[in-house]
């Protein structure tokens, strides 16, 4: 048994309602795995309980085979990079980064050749005598990388790394960290509230919510293959256009043969069909919206709908621009997804 | 360059200033004038309470350090004549002996165990913020009580210490009639009386480090000692600093602990600077002696705060967490 695992897990504070309960996960090993979901869905708190900074109050976690309980975070053959860096700030960056060699005593020849070629790998040589508040939020997030590629853990443990940075540096460390998990070999366990970063970078996708797992998979599945209307409506941006079955009238079920138990509908943005109402498209059902807004992004652009349906989303990859006012929005029988009354999908 | 005639428009452009009226402008300078002014007339009254109060006792000190005046009779010019006699007085080297033991042990006593009390108490317990209450009390007694309960309980006849000792099968100790022992016995109790002061500071400057240090110290293999010696210790430097400063300072100032409890003996054994400085001005009315005093005393503090800024400030870290 390699990789990471949880077994019923649970997670109190005091003697509060668990905000973690039963929970069952494997991560496999060599994984870029991403623990995604909104604030408070308990995916920080799953992270640190992987790092040993807090302890479970039931259940069992399992690093490569071995059982975690009473194991100190230093041995348990991770590192971890904090959302605030974490670095300590009164030590220069070498300082950081050979830290924790120096407290399991590694001979100074060789700490010194790992720590430097850490250093190139992460493009900090220059800085290597400066303190962490002489830095920018990017180099110290670099600095936080490096003193945990120094350690050569097995697992990396990440908790919105990310979110301290600007876009433009985020997208740019987001093809790092793509890079380094391919060069590294080694387990990425990375905590975030932001789709696209789970998206882009894992190869391995945990969406939770409210302390459970609403589902896990490969981003592409995740993608097109959503189990519940909570999984459709987290993933992608804009998210999933979601139509209440009832909305269209009543006996739509059955006049639309949509599967039975039907309760709504979704469709992607980009499988909105925009028409002017004229000569519509063999299977497309469509309804009358106003575009409110568009957001016209270069290569693509994003169109908002009211319509008596509620809200729809457009996104169109290429042709004309759509001018304000009113049109008919819908989408191909083909692509639409149905959920029943408690939100999983129908297949 | 198609629009050589917008250009030529825009070289012509002069903004128009039009001629002030006379009162405008004079109104217009007063309110810079005022504006100018606000922030020295909002210092004045600390500025002026520091010249009544400050500034002119040290001038007036370091005058009358060149005078000899018993505060009825005439005063006559000495020059250095009292820095004279002040070297050459044996009992000066003794009472500045007393001052830098008094202030040293003090200091560093008070200091370390703070420390070490800081780290235990705070861990954020019911327990704890009891205790740190309790420790902070005797920084709130006004010393005379201080002094009188100490006295008692140090008496070597009659006090609860000896007392002590005795049931413990010890024989007793004179400890503010030693002249040997008084004082140590001076320096435990300024100790007692300060430490919780330097503990509730300590406690509070721990508090202020990130928790995520210590996690990812431990996930460093970081163990207690060394996290203290590289986490703890330079996080709270600044704060460390400042208050050992401060205890200095207030060490080389003792005084009423001195007055109330031994009166300088036995035989001068515990009697510091400040306190001679009283003896020679308010017992024995030499003022310009006591004066000459006074002007070493602040050189004294001035020197020892400025060694102590150029050896440590140094080390010190500021700057906040990253």
């Amino acid at each position: 048994m390699t990789g990471i695992e949880l077994r019923g897990v649970e997670k109190a504070y005091g003697g509060n309602q668990p905000v973690i309960e039963n929970l069952d996960l494997q991560i496999e090993e060599g994984s870029f795995t991403v623990l995604l979901g909104p604030s408070g869905c308990g995916k920080s708190t799953i992270l640190r309980m992987i790092a040993g900074l807090e302890k479970e109050t039931a259940g069992e976690i399992f690093i490569n085979g071995e059982d975690m309980r009473g194991t100190s975070p230093g041995a348990r053959g991770i590192a971890m990079v904090f959302q605030n860096y974490a670095l300590y700030p009164t030590m220069t960056v070498k300082e950081n980064i050979e830290f924790g060699l120096k407290n399991i005593k590694v001979p100074k020849a060789e700490r010194e050749a790992r720590v430097d070629e850490v250093v190139r790998m992460v493009g900090l040589t220059e800085y290597i005598n400066r303190k962490p508040q002489y830095l920018s939020g990017g180099q110290r997030q670099r600095v936080a990388l490096a003193r945990a590629i120094v350690k050569k853990p097995r697992v990396f443990l990440m908790d919105e790394p990310l979110s301290n940075l600007d876009a433009k540096l985020r997208a740019q460390i987001r093809t790092d960290l793509i890079e380094l998990h391919r060069k590294l070999g080694a387990t990425f366990v990375y905590v975030t509230h932001d789709q696209v970063e789970a998206m882009s970078m894992g190869t391995d996708i945990v969406l939770l919510e409210g302390g459970k797992i609403r589902q896990q998979g490969t981003p592409q599945s995740i993608y097109s293959a959503p189990r519940n209307l909570f999984t459709a409506q987290f993933i992608g941006a804009p998210p999933m256009n979601v139509i209440k079955a009832e909305d269209l009238g009543p006996g739509a079920v059955s006049i639309y043969k949509l599967p039975r138990g039907t309760a709504s509908l979704g469709f992607r943005p980009e499988h909105t069909v925009i028409g002017d109402g004229t000569g519509v498209p063999k299977g497309v059902d469509l309804f009358r919206g106003e575009l409110v807004a568009r957001e016209i992004l270069g290569d693509h652009a994003i169109y908002k709908f009211k319509t008596d349906l509620g809200i729809v989303h457009a996104k169109v990859m290429s042709g004309s621009i759509v001018e304000y006012g009113e049109w008919f929005v819908g989408a191909e029988r083909k692509y639409l997804y149905c959920f029943d009354e408690k939100g999983d999908a129908i297949i | 360059m198609g629009n050589r005639e917008m250009e030529k428009a825009m070289d012509a452009y002069v903004p128009l200033e039009l001629p002030m009226p006379k009162a405008v402008a004079i109104q217009k300078l007063l309110r810079r004038a005022a504006r100018a002014a606000t922030p020295y007339i909002m210092v004045a009254p600390a500025i002026l309470t520091l010249c009544v109060f400050v500034v002119y006792p040290i001038l007036y000190m370091v005058w009358l350090s060149a005078y000899r005046w018993d505060m009825i009779g005439p005063m006559v010019y000495v020059g250095f004549g009292n820095f004279a006699e002040l070297f050459s007085n044996p009992d000066f080297y003794l009472v500045m002996g007393n001052t830098f033991k008094f202030m040293f042990l003090t200091v560093s006593v008070s200091i370390v165990l703070a420390l070490l009390l800081a780290v235990y108490l705070k861990a954020n317990t019911r327990v704890n913020a009891l205790l740190r209450s309790f420790i902070f009390v005797p920084y709130v007694i006004s010393m005379v009580s201080v002094a009188f309960i100490w006295a008692w309980l140090m008496n070597s006849e009659y006090g609860l210490l000896n007392f002590m000792l005795g049931k413990a099968g010890m024989s007793g100790v004179r400890w503010l009639e030693d002249a040997g022992v008084a004082m140590y016995s001076m320096i435990i109790v300024a100790v007692w009386k300060g430490l919780g002061y330097n503990v509730i500071i300590l406690v509070s400057a721990m508090h202020a480090i990130p928790n995520q240090l210590y996690e990812a110290a431990a996930l460093d293999n970081t163990r207690p000692l060394r996290a203290f010696f590289r986490i703890t210790l330079p996080m709270i430097s600044p704060t460390l600093f400042f208050l050992t400063l401060m205890n200095i300072i207030a060490a080389f100032k003792v005084f009423d602990q001195v007055a109330l409890m031994t009166g300088g003996g036995p035989v001068n054994a515990t009697n510091t600077l400040v306190f001679d400085i009283y003896q020679f001005g308010f017992k024995f009315y030499q003022l310009g002696y006591a004066s000459a005093q006074g002007v070493l005393l602040m050189l004294l503090i001035a020197v020892c705060t400025a060694a102590y800024f150029g050896a440590l400030s140094r080390r010190v870290h500021y700057g906040g967490g990253a």
